[in-house]
């Protein structure tokens, strides 16, 4: 059951990923989103106020004049200014590395976690009701009757 | 005056030297005389930096030009504010400003343990005297502040119009004081790990420190967003520029270590993992001292190549080594029977909080390094930036907001499914049915901030709960009135009901994150009298006139907002473009864009303005609408305000320490 | 110590070098980390045998009206001179000395930035004649928020001669 709920919280993660946001008639800040100034201030172009930033969005904005698509613009100006000016490494090639290192270790983190936990609680079986989830409470027993007593103590009682 | 200030930078490397050393020394051949006379040396380093410190602040508040560095940051128009924050306008003032600060601490931590933690003091105090021998030892060979010129100009060069705003004063001295607080935390580790004495009393004695260090970071941090948002302008508040993330990494893990601290106090677990997060957290901070010092990112930080790179980079390596191997060296001691009770236990939940903040700051390590390791591997250079970040965090810091809202949910020890379910239904039902609301009103794109706005009124709702169970809890036993029981509830569980607030705060700031994929640009053109749409709002540009300031000649137009569909007025704004008077230096006017916004809690209306170079009476309107910009700063208020209920002395913690250490082994050396 | 102790202190010193070498490579290779051409050539002055002929890295302000070549051809000549980055960067009217201009040869496509008044970051060899061959040639934005610099000069000069004709509106 639990792995159950893990995998769909996994994929529900990775599906959110892959969902864009709707589409609009192409607008110049669309595509100027995906890319980051030329000139090293590193900034995402439709930020940036100065030359090389106007100049590229006046580049994207006659492409997309001439009605080329997202894609094609993005591709047209790797090709032509160079693959830096893209503000995110495209989802091929050896960049998927980038993309999933992060994800690949949080997974890893989770597995280890959740070994780890098994682990530990395995062990202990004070109260006799067995690993795992606690069941509802059994007869009061004094580990909790104490701890009812210090926190009437923090209420002031 | 600046001689004093030089000389006492002078003793105070020597003497920290001589603190240290002695520290090592008296512990060494157990003489409990130098131990207390290196104590001394090292509470005397602490007034020394001060008194250099504040030659140095007299030399900017009294214009003395003789000083190279008092002269590059400052001049005779400068307000007062703006002359004392030249202090750290540059590298000179800011590593002096570090090792100021960290002597100051120092002397501090001595003065609270001279009566306590007997045996890890002499390590606590070598330690840290080391790190100050390093940054005033810097200081002096390589960024002198005291620095002469030949001659004395008659005005300075003044400070950079970029930094003529409140963030100037307040982001810089705040960060720097959460990068040093985690020194603290890091000097017990250390000591504790050289002692052998493992238990976590040396997690209970710096635990207010360690929370003074996260306080100041995260207020620092987020007063940079401010900042950048205010004074940057181009509309955004964080641009996972290098400096800034070499900024949140250190709080990521900080936090991570808060939360899991916790566990080792409760069922003395995970000593190894603490002590790894608390080296890791303070070498963070000396890599972001590193980034935002050394010039190796072209950024709004950047400051001229100063040559400290790599000394920085190998004090940074020689913190982790030092930390890392001493672990290693004691590894045997720290390894411990981990028991936990429960699968659904607030301990467990932590692991995964920690998880998720470490994988966070492991995407953010990871997007910064990665344009080098596609270098190597494809000889090809890429840009990791905002789009990355975004798309990576977004579902990781989903879950982290899931976590916080299961958090009060959640008992230490053991939580039974029964009751989970139970207090988990009515606030998943209420969130679920908000959800409902948005997507009826047309909120349904993008998913994730749909998601995220269900789970901000879950935790919301969680904690709320929790408050008012808290609350008529007390009431019934009490009999208080309302008010008085909810008071004395967050009064008599400082820590638990401190943190609640703390989460009700990144609740908050999740919400600021909600609105981003709904903010709205517009561009255009206009004369005066002509009006622009943009979301909600029309607006007329009004008119355009320029006025003269000292040193600069500023243009400024004035609009007016009315709501686009009943015409009602909303306001006025004036963005202003700045252009300043050749200062003789051969350096030309540069303008300055000052924003102006229009904010409210519902969203932000953001003027950048960009007069026409004719100088005929037209100009360029940027006009951008920021949903929910707003609960950012609340945020931080709220964050704020919570975490001094949190550090907020409490006598039944005092008389439960007292039991601690009186039951410890004997703390003589 | 035992056996797994030294193990994991070697895996720290290896991961800790790794890191070191990482953080450094990147210090050397990023678009700030260069030599100014009055540093360089004082570099030069004080020992020659290292600065001449060795591959570095030169950034300066290009000067005004030293820009000839074309795209066409390929070929550029320019100046550069000293640059200051602990302030916004100036327009190129900078004082210029022979101990802080170089001339800059390079043969290839310069940015879409690249003008006079920029700073221009020059990877190439500087020879004993002083001319510094360039193999790369990058520009840099002065600062983040600047409209073009020509026209800003333009209409701070306008401000100026308003201000000195009492053209001012009220303040406010």
């Amino acid at each position: 059951m639990k792995r159950k709920i893990v995998v769909i919280i996994i994929g529900t993660l990775l599906l959110m990923q892959a969902l864009t946001t709707a589409a609009f008639a192409l607008e110049v800040n669309d595509v100027a989103g995906e890319f980051i100034c030329n000139c090293g201030c590193n900034e995402i172009l439709t930020s940036c106020e100065m030359e090389c930033g106007k100049r590229l969005r006046a580049t994207i904005k006659d492409k997309i004049r001439i009605g080329m698509g997202k894609d094609q613009i993005i591709q047209y100006m790797k090709v032509n200014f160079s693959e830096a000016l893209l503000a995110a490494p495209e989802k091929t090639g050896f960049n998927w590395v980038a993309w999933i290192t992060p994800f690949a270790v949080v997974i890893l983190g989770g597995v280890a976690i959740e070994q780890a936990i098994r682990r530990w609680t395995g062990r202990r079986d004070e109260d006799g009701d067995g690993g795992g989830e606690g069941k509802a409470g059994p007869a009061v027993d004094k580990k909790y009757s104490d701890r009812v007593e210090a926190e009437l103590k923090d209420f002031g009682w | 005056m600046t001689t004093i200030g030089y000389f006492s930078l002078l003793s105070a490397a020597a003497i920290s030297a001589y603190a240290w050393g002695m520290s090592v020394y008296g512990k060494l051949v157990n003489r409990k005389a130098i131990i207390a006379s290196a104590e001394r040396a090292a509470v005397a380093v602490g007034g020394l930096l001060f008194l250099s410190s504040a030659s140095l602040m007299y030399a900017f508040l009294t214009h003395d030009f003789s000083l190279e560095y008092v002269a590059n940051y400052s001049d005779r128009t400068l307000d007062t504010i703006y002359l004392i924050s030249g202090f750290w306008a540059g590298n000179q003032g800011s590593l002096l400003m570090w090792a100021v600060f960290l002597s100051v601490f120092t002397a501090i931590v001595i003065i609270q343990n001279q009566h306590k933690n007997r045996d890890l003091m002499p390590w606590v105090t070598a330690i840290l005297s080391a790190f100050i021998f390093f940054f005033t030892t810097l200081i002096i060979t390589m960024a002198n502040p005291f620095q002469k010129l030949a001659f004395v100009p008659a005005d300075g060069r003044g400070l950079n119009p970029m930094l003529h705003n409140p963030g100037m004063y307040l982001h810089p001295p705040t960060t720097y004081l959460g990068y040093v607080g985690f020194g603290i935390p890091f000097a017990f580790a250390m000591a504790a790990l050289i002692t052998g004495r493992l238990s976590d009393v040396w997690i209970r004695s710096t635990r207010r420190w360690t929370l003074l260090a996260w306080f100041f970071l995260t207020a620092g941090n987020i007063v940079g967003a401010w900042w950048a948002y205010y004074t940057l302008g181009w509309g955004g508040y964080w641009g996972w520029d290098p400096v800034e993330n070499a900024s949140f990494m250190p709080w990521l893990i900080g936090t991570a270590y808060l939360h899991s601290v916790m566990i080792q106090e409760k069922k003395g677990m995970l000593k190894i993992w603490n002590v790894s997060l608390v080296v890791l957290t303070f070498s963070m901070t000396i890599m972001g001292t590193l980034i935002t010092r050394s010039g190796i990112i072209n950024s709004v930080h950047t400051f001229s190549n100063s040559g400290l790179g790599p000394y920085l980079l190998f004090l940074f390596l020689a913190t982790l080594a030092f930390g890392f191997g001493l672990l290693i060296y004691r590894l045997p001691l720290l390894k411990t029977e981990n028991e936990l009770d429960s699968i659904i236990s607030r301990e467990s939940t932590f692991l995964f909080n920690n998880l998720i903040l470490l994988g966070i700051a492991f995407m953010t390590l990871w997007g910064t390094i990665f344009p080098f390791i596609s270098e190597a591997v494809r000889g090809v250079k890429v840009t990791v930036g905002a789009p990355f970040y975004d798309q990576v965090a977004a579902p990781l810091g989903i879950a982290l907001l899931f976590l916080l809202g299961l958090c009060p949910l959640i008992a230490w020890r053991r939580a039974s499914l029964d009751n989970l379910q139970r207090n988990f239904l009515y606030p998943l039902l209420v969130s679920f049915a908000g959800g409902a609301v948005l997507v009826a009103m047309g909120i349904k794109r993008p998913v994730g901030a749909l998601l995220t706005a269900v789970l901000i009124i879950f935790v919301f709702m969680t904690i709320i709960i929790e408050f008012y169970r808290g609350t008529a809890a007390r009431r019934r036993m009490t009999g208080e009135g309302y008010l008085t029981a909810f008071t004395n509830l967050i009064w008599k569980n400082k820590r638990r009901y401190g943190g609640y607030i703390i989460h009700i705060g990144v609740a908050m700031i999740f919400l600021a994150f909600v609105g981003g994929p709904f903010k709205q640009q517009v561009e255009e053109t206009l004369t005066p009298g002509q009006s622009m749409n943009v979301g909600n709002y029309r607006i007329v540009f009004e008119r355009m006139y320029q006025y003269p300031q000292p040193k600069q000649i500023t243009i400024a137009a004035e609009m007016t907002l009315y709501n686009r569909y009943s015409g009602k007025r909303v306001g006025t704004v004036t963005p202003r473009k700045e252009f300043f008077e050749d200062n003789g230096n051969g350096e030309g006017n540069q303008p300055w864009t000052r924003v102006a916004v229009r904010s409210s809690t519902k969203e932000d209306v953001y003027f950048i303005f960009s007069p026409d170079d004719t100088g005929k009476q037209v100009a360029g309107f940027k006009v951008i609408i920021n949903p929910l910009m707003r609960w950012m700063w609340i945020a931080g208020f709220v964050m704020t305000f919570g975490t001094i209920i949190v550090i907020w002395p409490d006598e039944g913690e005092k008389k439960r320490l007292a039991l601690i250490y009186a039951r410890e082994v004997p703390s003589e050396a | 110590m035992n056996k797994k102790k030294i193990k994991l202190l070697v895996a720290l010193i290896v991961i800790i070098g790794g890191i070191g070498a990482l953080v450094y490579t990147s210090m050397q290779s990023t678009v700030t980390y260069y030599m100014k051409p009055s540093e360089i050539l004082a570099k030069a002055r004080d020992d020659g045998a290292a600065v001449y002929g060795e591959r570095v890295r030169v950034g300066g302000i290009v000067i005004n009206k030293t820009v000839k070549g074309n795209a066409a051809t390929r070929k550029w000549e320019f100046m550069v001179t000293d640059g200051r980055e602990d302030k916004i960067l100036p327009v190129a009217m900078v004082k210029t000395t022979p101990n802080n201009r170089i001339l800059v040869r390079y043969k290839g496509i310069v940015p879409d930035t690249f003008k006079e008044g920029v700073i221009a970051i020059s990877d190439g060899v500087l020879g004993k004649d002083g001319v510094f061959t360039a193999e790369t040639v990058m520009a840099k934005c002065p600062s983040k928020y600047e409209a073009s610099q020509r026209n800003d000069k333009e209409m701070a000069k306008k401000g100026a001669a308003d201000k000195k004709a009492g053209r001012v509106a009220p303040s406010k």
